[in-house]
């Protein structure tokens, strides 16, 4: 057994390659789905970094073909065996499925759906896949252009009559380990996702985007609580919670007055959304409820940190997946029987690859290097 | 309430201050480092949460303040010279800009430019940074703007006083290389014109590293060139001399293409000079190094990587075999631990510092003489005929090989650092020694002997040779030692062992004042050893304990046997009195060294290394019942298998030597750093070595050949080193005095600290036997077991002695889990508890990753583990355990399904079973302590990635707990809790979570009421650290009334807590 720390194939990965998900990623959609009810009367969507594509078929599956996709893609049946087993006689154990609300199992009408990543992405029936950098602002016409084929890319006009539903992003960079900068791209991407959401996003919209919880993050929270009524981060049971990886879920979208979206302005880069000095949310006091489950909250209130100038503001957190769901941290055992399957997507090419392959041209040797596959 | 003591983390931002002094950004704090004394001269925090990503000195103002910047802010710092060799560090003022800063220079002239991660351009006068104070919301605009493409590298260089060239590297591979004038208009504001000259596709990845030459002169028809390090492990040239062309900019070529630069026509591309691969990952950094004649003025760059290595390429310019220009690469090093060098700075007077994720900074001369091999020649001692070679040697002194012939020629090779040995003959050919031969040396004196077992001795004072012994039988090995007598003269000890005998003969040779009045050594006292079955020798070593005598032995299998001389002589074989008890693999004992305890004269150390990779040492004591040996020390050496020498050198410092792959590697155990390393085929040849200060000399054979390298400095120094190459995943505090700090990380590895008041962090031991990440630490509460977990069920109990001379903290892995290495289950956390009955047993308490527990005795003694109980929780990854009550086995685990669940088992099966699951997070508790109140109930205090602090009560049986949940308690996950102890009434709490925040809360507790009631929780501070990814955090003994945290992640942070 070699050095190495972590092991890379969870459940998920299993499920991923047994349901034909292009990667484990979809699962977390689904979970914030489930949580979050995203896709309720959604028919435009936009999904930004979207290779290799595993959200965008979930969104084909969901929107397109009108399949419900509950929990039971998900289920680790052996969760309600064992509790089950221990809990003879207790009635609040009831299936979770006849819980779960009932939802619309049809196709929807005019469904538009347009994915955007640096990376070619297999096409998908019915989904429109561009080629693009999302921080670049040549990309806001191009995205224009697919939602509205009669968007006149000569105007300099940045709103589409024909607004989206949801903007989801899962973009990360290929991180550094350098925290301070990882953590700025993150938020690069972030900024620059929620630019494209600015300009697309009907008033009401969602948002739903991959953020990095760490130093900082509460910087965030703050300004997207600027245009948007919520703002919660939310982890699905597929995301490891070991992983900094967490999902900001943003509703109702209201815009502040006065406020455009710009091409040559971009959010992010020193520009910010404080139109006014104002704290996004109404300052409370320590505040202490009993909930219904029986633990006694304490909220301590917004002032509890003003140690310095700027506005911090902490999201509420929601785990997402039942606690059902498979476990993303627990190691597993296999089914009985279980044939591992090939990933259906091959993963895209990291820039090393060709390093790699001329090094072995060369007689080297790897080194540390591993050709990586399917997250 | 919390003030900062000192950080551990890594070196972000490195530059020059003048010749003796280095500036250091380690996150916030600036540090000063003398260069030639190695030592922290001053330190200050320049910021107060952002981490420093840069440093610049200006040129003119010889070295009295530095621009520091982290993030988008700046700040400038007075660097003050004070008295003797003393600096002190002054805060200037603070600036701000409006994006992430890449890089910044000053002009010759008045200029300050600093260009941001989106390419703009920032140009102020250098005023700015003597202003008094400066109002926050001030925010320093682009003078030419950026574009929208993030950058992960850019440099500026100034071609004039007023025009600045800069070269930035995209995310995608892409390079621009543009300029802009600046000048000043009447109403004082500046302006800039700016043109771009390339914009070009330079790598397949993102581009980390760029850097432009300073104007090349004797380099033909190139005025400049531009060096790319990247993503995809390349390293690039290329040639920008033409600064006259003009390219579109970013913009307008996106613009037209509607995507990147990849499309664009290779006209907007500079000429590629060269592209070298030599990284095995990621390149962070490139640097060109000042010319110099020892390199006749070729041009040298230097790359660093994720590899945590640094490679030096020559430009090699097209030649008669290549049309093209070339890199050569001229070295690679490795100067820190794990992964990521991620600074480097060049100084005026050519040396060089890399700062590492390790926390450490290394300084090198850029052009330092390379240590070369030579070959020796046979025609050196055997003629033109050049018919003989070299059987065997050794150094007679650090100098001076001898050496026997093939033809039975004795002959003396005097060493030169740069040029081929002088040889001596010292005895013509004998016919004992033809064909085959060994020898052993001491300081000054050799012995050969051969076939016919005859023993020569060579004293070098008087370039003598004496016949001393005839044994009658083919000598196999000879050992030597030497002692002191009372009377100061020293004696040597040569101990001969010989083919098919099982015997071996100990001689004592003392100086005797021979007819010529010479001092030579002659034969006193001739001993017989019987060798143990199947006991070869590779190893001896002599020493005195109260006026006895004895030796030490040790053979090809392991065995180490002691022999004590009898006092009055004996011709009958002497047997051995112990066998020392030894762990691990039977593998070669390759030297052995005794040690005296200064303080305890019937008491000392044997130290020996061997071919299992490790460097070993038993207490031997001798009492009235014989020999007492305890193995104080055995750990793996990040070399091997072959460690075959041990040196002690000035100020108790260990050097051991051995082999790894190819390479002879010399190892200093107490700096934890690699010394010396040499390319010679491997271990298996002949060779000896000769140690000195900061290297030494060794000669082996290849292929029937002599070769020899030496080597008399160092080829780096280290300042702070010691540190983890990887994230630390968890920490422990011994209860000792002095108190020891465990430390396990994802670098597979456990370091064993100390450290006292502001000094810094001392690492002591390295612990390597884990094969992956360390999930889990706990000390015994005596301090003297340390017990570690990981991956693959790997489960390690470690045994600790203080004080051990010499090595400073003793360790053994005394056992490890017998599951160890069996699965892929993952030893997520223990609880140790020691047993009543057995005087040296615990019983631990294991939570694995496939939900599940079991509860195991082990006994120190005889190394005995037992399955007591075992027990099945849900499908959740169980992330914490705590025995609750020891006397009837209730425990408390946690798991990343939010829940708290309480155990029992019945003693009358092997059975543990929850019989209450209390839910208290939304996600994974990531980490559980606990205290009992004084009412008998306990209180679980646990930390969420859901962001929330719970306060969970856990009274008698039949009530249920009762939770207090804080939420949004912190930004981010919260992975550390530590009670600290305050006044009676109140407990304090600290946290620790991945916002990078340390926060410290009261607890108010009227535990009359019933639940959580009369449990309250009030923030009292909170502080920013400089340790990301933050694992754990632990309460360090109190200095001076006040209690201390150490915060541990990438990096450790020391914190006070004033009450
Ligand atoms: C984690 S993957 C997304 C997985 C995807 N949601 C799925 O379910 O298959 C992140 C993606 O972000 C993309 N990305 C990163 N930076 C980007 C940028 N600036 N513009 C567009 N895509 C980007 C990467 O190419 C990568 O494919």
């Amino acid at each position: 057994m070699g050095k190495s720390s972590k092991d890379k194939r969870d459940a998920y990965y299993r499920l991923a390659k047994e349901q034909g998900w292009r990667a484990r990623s979809a699962f977390k959609l689904l979970q914030l789905d489930e949580e979050f009810n995203l896709f309720e009367d959604v028919s435009r969507v936009v999904d930004l970094c979207a290779a290799p594509g595993s959200w965008s078929q979930v969104l084909s599956r969901v929107l397109i073909q009108g399949q419900r996709i509950g929990r039971a893609a998900w289920e680790d049946k052996r969760y309600k065996e064992l509790l089950q087993l221990r809990q003879t006689g207790d009635e609040s154990m009831q299936d979770s499925d006849a819980l779960a609300p009932a939802r619309t199992v049809s196709p929807r009408n005019d469904v538009k759906i347009v994915a955007i990543d640096l990376q070619p992405m297999s096409p998908l029936e019915g989904i429109i896949c561009l080629k693009a950098d999302i921080t670049h602002p040549s990309t806001i016409p191009l995205l224009l252009k697919a939602l509205d084929p009669d968007y006149d890319p000569a105007s300099t006009s940045i709103e589409t009559a024909h607004a989206v539903d949801l903007v989801i992003s899962d973009g990360a960079p290929d991180v550094t380990g350098l925290h301070d900068l990882d953590i700025y791209v993150q938020s690069q991407l972030l900024w620059a996702a929620l630019n494209l959401a600015l300009c697309v996003l009907k008033p009401g919209g969602r948002f739903v985007a991959k953020i990095f919880r760490s130093k900082d993050v509460d910087l965030l929270y703050a300004q997207l609580k600027v245009v948007f009524e919520t703002v919660a981060v939310a982890k699905p049971r597929s995301s490891r919670a070991s992983s900094v990886e967490a999902f900001v879920v943003c509703t109702n979208f209201r815009p502040p007055k006065g406020f455009k979206a710009s091409l040559e302005k971009p959010l992010g880069a020193g520009r910010s959304i404080r139109t006014s000095q104002k704290l996004p949310y109404s300052q409370t006091g320590p505040s202490r409820t009993i909930r219904e489950d029986g633990i006694t909250e304490l909220d301590l209130g917004s002032d509890s940190d003003a140690e310095d100038s700027e506005i911090r503001w902490i999201a509420p957190f929601l785990a997402c997946g039942d606690l059902s769901a498979f476990d993303a941290d627990a190691s597993h055992k296999l089914p009985e029987g279980h044939v591992s399957l090939d990933p259906i997507q091959p993963p895209t090419a990291p820039p090393y690859r060709k390093a790699l392959e001329e090094r072995k041209k060369m007689g080297g040797a790897y080194g540390k290097t591993k050709l990586s596959s399917i997250e | 309430m919390l003030r900062h003591v000192q950080h551990h983390v890594p070196v972000t931002a490195l530059a020059y201050l003048g010749g003796d002094v280095i500036l250091s950004g380690e996150g916030h704090l600036l540090r000063a480092y003398g260069t030639t004394i190695q030592r922290q001269l001053a330190s200050i925090a320049t910021f107060s949460r952002q981490a420093i990503h840069g440093i610049i000195i200006p040129q003119r103002e010889a070295a009295t303040f530095a621009l520091v910047w982290g993030g988008s802010l700046i700040r400038s710092v007075k660097c003050l010279e004070a008295s003797e060799g003393r600096l002190s560090l002054e805060l200037g003022s603070l600036s701000v800009l409006d994006d992430w800063i890449l890089d910044a220079a000053f002009s010759p002239g008045q200029y300050l430019a600093l260009v941001t991660a989106h390419n703009a351009l920032v140009v102020t006068h250098r005023s700015i940074l003597n202003r008094e104070a400066h109002p926050a919301d001030d925010v320093l605009m682009p003078l030419v703007p950026g574009s929208n493409c993030i950058l992960y590298s850019a440099h500026i260089q100034w071609l004039s006083a007023s025009h600045c060239l800069i070269t930035s590297g995209t995310a995608f591979g892409d390079v621009i290389v543009w300029s802009a004038t600046i000048s000043s208009q009447a109403d004082g504001k500046l302006r800039a014109e700016s043109q771009t000259h390339y914009t070009f596709s330079a790598h397949d990845g993102s581009v980390f590293g760029v850097r432009t030459s300073p104007p090349l002169s004797s380099s033909g028809d190139r005025k400049s060139l531009l060096a790319t390090c990247s993503d995809d492990r390349s390293v690039r040239i290329w040639d920008i001399s033409d600064l006259s062309a003009e390219s579109p900019s970013m913009e307008q070529l996106q613009q037209e293409t509607g995507f990147g630069a990849k499309q664009t026509v290779r006209q907007h591309s500079p000429n590629r000079v060269a592209s070298a691969m030599g990284h095995t990952s990621r390149i962070w950094q490139v640097r060109f190094l000042p010319p110099n004649v020892s390199t006749q003025n070729v041009l040298q760059i230097m790359s660093f990587g994720e590899d945590a290595s640094n490679i030096k390429w020559s430009l090699l310019s097209p030649t008669a075999a290549s049309t093209v220009s070339t890199l050569r690469q001229d070295g690679v090093e490795t100067a820190h631990q794990g992964k990521h060098i991620w600074s480097a700075a060049v100084s005026v007077d050519n040396s060089i510092a890399t700062g590492g994720a390790d926390g450490a900074v290394a300084l090198r001369p850029i052009h330092r003489r390379q240590a070369i091999t030579r070959k020796v020649d046979d025609t050196l001692f055997s003629g033109p005929s050049g018919t003989d070679n070299v059987k065997s040697y050794c150094f007679v002194d650090s100098k001076t090989l001898f050496a026997t012939t093939a033809e039975g020629m004795m002959i003396t090779l005097r060493i030169e650092d740069d040029d081929l040995p002088r040889v001596t003959e010292v005895s013509p050919p004998l016919t004992g020694l033809q064909k085959y031969s060994v020898s052993i040396s001491v300081s000054g004196i050799a012995f050969a002997a051969g076939t016919e077992g005859v023993v020569y001795m060579y004293t070098h004072e008087h370039r003598r040779v004496f016949e001393i012994v005839k044994l009658g039988r083919k000598a196999a090995g000879l050992f030597a030692d030497t002692a002191k007598r009372p009377n100061d003269q020293d004696e040597v000890c040569l101990l001969i062992t010989s083919v098919g005998c099982t015997a071996a003969t100990l001689l004592f040779l003392a100086p005797y004042l021979g007819p010529n009045i010479d001092l030579v050594p002659v034969l006193q006292q001739k001993w017989q050893f019987a060798l143990p079955q199947t006991f070869v020798v590779t190893s001896f070593t002599q020493f005195a304990v109260e006026g006895c005598r004895s030796v030490a032995l040790g053979a090809r299998n392991g065995a180490i046997c002691i022999f004590d001389i009898p006092s009055a002589h004996t011709s009958e074989a002497v047997e051995p009195s112990v066998t020392l008890p030894h762990l691990c693999a039977a593998e070669a004992v390759t030297s052995l060294h005794w040690m005296l305890d200064e303080w305890a004269s019937s008491e000392g150390y044997l130290h020996c290394t061997k071919r299992d990779s490790t460097h070993a040492v038993y207490s031997l004591r001798n009492t009235e019942l014989g020999w007492v040996a305890q193995l104080v020390h055995q750990l793996t050496l990040p070399f091997g298998p072959n460690i075959e020498g041990l040196s002690f050198r000035q100020k108790q410092r260990v050097c051991i030597w051995g082999f790894r792959s190819k390479h002879f590697i010399v190892y200093d155990v107490t700096a934890q750093r690699e010394i010396m390393t040499v390319e010679c085929g491997g271990a298996h040849r002949f060779w000896a070595f000769a140690p000195a200060d900061e290297g030494g000399t060794l000669v082996w054979t290849k292929a029937s050949q002599l070769f020899q390298q030496s080597q008399t400095k160092l080829a780096y120094n280290l300042i702070s080193s010691g540190g983890h190459g990887r994230e630390i995943k968890a920490a422990a505090v011994s209860s000792t005095t002095p108190q020891l700090i465990a430390t396990g990380a994802e670098d597979t590895n456990i370091k064993l600290w100390s450290t006292s008041g502001e000094a810094s962090l001392l690492c002591l031991q390295t612990l390597r036997k884990h094969n992956t990440g360390i999930q889990h630490l706990q000390w015994s509460n005596d301090g003297r077991y340390l017990f570690s977990s990981g991956g693959f069920e790997e489960f390690h109990v470690w045994a600790v002695t203080l004080d051990v001379p010499y090595i400073g903290v003793g360790v053994v892995c005394q056992s490890s889990h017998p599951r160890s290495g069996t699965s892929d289950l993952r030893i997520m956390s223990f609880d140790i508890e020691k047993q009543d009955e057995v005087e040296a047993a615990f019983t631990i308490v294991m939570v694995y990753s496939d939900s599940t527990l079991k509860r195991w005795s082990y006994n120190c003694e005889n190394g005995d583990w037992r399955l007591l109980a075992e027990g099945d929780y849900l499908t959740a990854c169980l992330t914490n355990v705590h025995t609750i009550d020891a006397d009837s086995g209730k425990l408390m685990t946690a798991a990343t399904d939010g829940n708290l669940s309480l155990w029992t088992s019945d003693n009358s099966s092997l059975a543990l079973r929850w019989h209450t699951r209390h839910s208290v997070h939304q996600n994974a508790i990531l980490i559980a302590i606990t205290h009992t109140l004084p009412d008998g109930s306990i209180m679980a205090i646990t930390g969420g990635d859901d962001n929330a602090i719970g306060i969970t009560r856990i009274s008698g049986a039949g009530s249920e707990p009762k939770t207090l949940l804080v939420s949004r308690a912190h930004a981010a996950a919260i992975t550390g809790l530590v009670i600290v102890p305050a006044g009676e009434a109140t407990l304090m709490l600290a946290s620790a979570a991945i916002d990078q925040r340390v926060k410290l809360w009261r607890v108010d507790l009227d535990f009359a009421q019933p639940g959580v009631h009369g449990v309250d929780l009030k923030f009292l501070a909170s502080a920013s650290t400089a340790v990301a990814d933050v694992s754990s955090l632990t309460m360090l003994r109190p200095e001076d009334q006040n209690a201390r945290l150490l915060v541990c992640g990438v990096g450790m942070d020391i914190w006070t807590v004033g009450i």
